[in-house]
């Protein structure tokens, strides 16, 4: 159910903002830790879900994505296109998960984004949280958005 | 609600407490307005976000060394290599300073909530923040090394 | 001093920090047991002779509030006095507690004085 909120939400932002197309893969729901990302955009969520939504990108697919929703040729994209562009749309993914999840007075509270580079991270924390991954496809690669969260 | 400066001021206030207090250690501020973070190397980053009337993060940076010394203190065992000791209690600081930002931002706290912590580790990473925020950047200096606090306030209302 | 704690939490970390904590506060415990969760709190204090409870409010399986709820039905360990362990939890949450039976609360950080001070006067 849940997962279908951030599917929908996700194809949204790409028809409308990005104009790309995406295609969604099978919701994992354990055992997925293989990220590859160079780049990882992540809202934390409170209320009647408290936890975090993040999607994890390969460098060239945030490049691209980026320069789709920008209008720019993929390679005039700048590193600070790429970080704004991806807390963006991470931004843009949660409150259309949101409006789905509040439907019928649930409440939900969105943070700022934070967007991390690097390769190779640990992350940790709510290890007693529900998770799931979705994987998509675009033309130019894959990338993953997961949603870890405790439901109170 | 405060300006940028009383909330940093009350975030350092907080800092010492919970260091001072909780983890016995002493800290002394190295510099109260860091104004690039740069690329963090070999460390671990624990976040908590914070939504409501205020939207933002409260982060905590700390290179694996320092962060060692601080889970020994914190937990009065020694703790030598990043394991899940050293990952929770930088996510249970970050947690902490979330929790008094929580109320410095607003009274009685009731307007603001926080999301879960999390930490984040490796090699190199960096840590970045859209235009519409605010971040006060805090470094800090104890026996073990220096560490940052981090916070990241929206400037701008949006309607989330 | 003989006495016997019972830390509730389901971080292991956390037990490890609180457990250093009461050292320093200068209450040495015979006995420190640990449970993860509401549930594996009930099971240890239904075997072990147990003087003071600390447990946290938000955990798997059964949380806080609902350990305190079903601790009240159980004749033989409902006197047991409870403190919750709290971050930034409103006031209306450690009200339900102490309506629930919670002697009281100690909100992080805390010093080893403000230990002292709470836990102290119930052993």
């Amino acid at each position: 159910m849940l997962d279908t909120y951030i599917k929908e939400s996700i194809s949204d932002v790409f028809s409308t903002m990005i104009m790309m197309d995406v295609t969604p893969g099978k919701t994992i729901t354990s055992g997925y830790t293989d990220f590859k990302a160079d780049i990882s955009s992540m809202i934390g969520l409170a209320g009647d879900i408290k936890g975090m939504l993040a999607l994890h990108l390969p460098y060239t697919v945030a490049r691209s994505i980026t320069g789709s929703m920008l209008g720019m040729d993929t390679e005039d994209v700048e590193n600070e296109d790429v970080t704004d562009a991806i807390g963006e749309i991470a931004n843009m993914v949660a409150g259309g998960f949101k409006t789905f999840f509040t439907q019928g007075g649930k409440q939900l509270l969105l943070s700022t984004p934070t967007i991390i580079s690097g390769s190779d991270l640990k992350t940790s924390g709510m290890s007693k949280a529900s998770s799931f991954v979705i994987p998509l496809a675009i033309s130019s690669g894959e990338f993953t958005v997961e949603l870890k969260y405790v439901q109170e | 609600m405060s300006s940028l400066t009383e909330i940093s001021d009350k975030l350092i206030e907080s800092t010492v407490e919970i260091f001072t207090g909780m983890i016995m250690m002493d800290i002394t501020v190295k510099d109260d307005n860091v104004k690039q973070l740069g690329k963090l190397q070999n460390s671990i980053t624990g976040m908590v976000g914070l939504a409501g009337i205020c939207k933002g993060v409260v982060a905590i940076h700390v290179p694996q060394e320092v962060a060692f010394s601080i889970t020994t203190n914190f937990l009065g065992m020694e703790v030598t290599e990043m394991n899940e000791d050293v990952q929770d209690a930088i996510g249970e600081i970050a947690n902490m300073l979330g929790g008094n930002v929580k109320t410095i931002l607003s009274d009685k706290g009731k307007a603001i909530q926080l999301s879960l912590p999390s930490t984040i580790s490796g090699d190199e990473y960096q840590m970045y923040s859209n235009d519409n925020v605010e971040r006060v950047i805090i470094e800090f200096s104890t026996s073990g090394g220096n560490f940052f606090v981090d916070l990241e306030l929206e400037s701008e209302p949006t309607d989330n | 001093m003989g006495k016997n704690v019972l830390l509730v939490d389901d971080s292991s970390t956390m037990r490890k920090i609180i457990g250093r904590s009461l050292r320093q506060a200068g209450l040495d415990f015979a006995n420190i047991f640990e449970a993860g969760d509401g549930l594996e709190a009930l099971e240890v204090l239904e075997k072990e002779t147990v003087d003071v409870v600390l447990s946290d409010i938000n955990m798997p399986n059964m949380n806080g509030i609902e350990f305190l709820r079903e601790k009240a039905n159980r004749e033989a360990i409902k006197d047991i006095p409870v403190l919750m362990i709290s971050t930034e939890t409103g006031d209306d949450i450690i009200g339900e507690a102490k309506s629930l039976g919670a002697v009281g609360s100690l909100k992080k950080p805390f010093t080893p004085d403000k230990v002292n001070e709470v836990v102290g006067p119930l052993l």
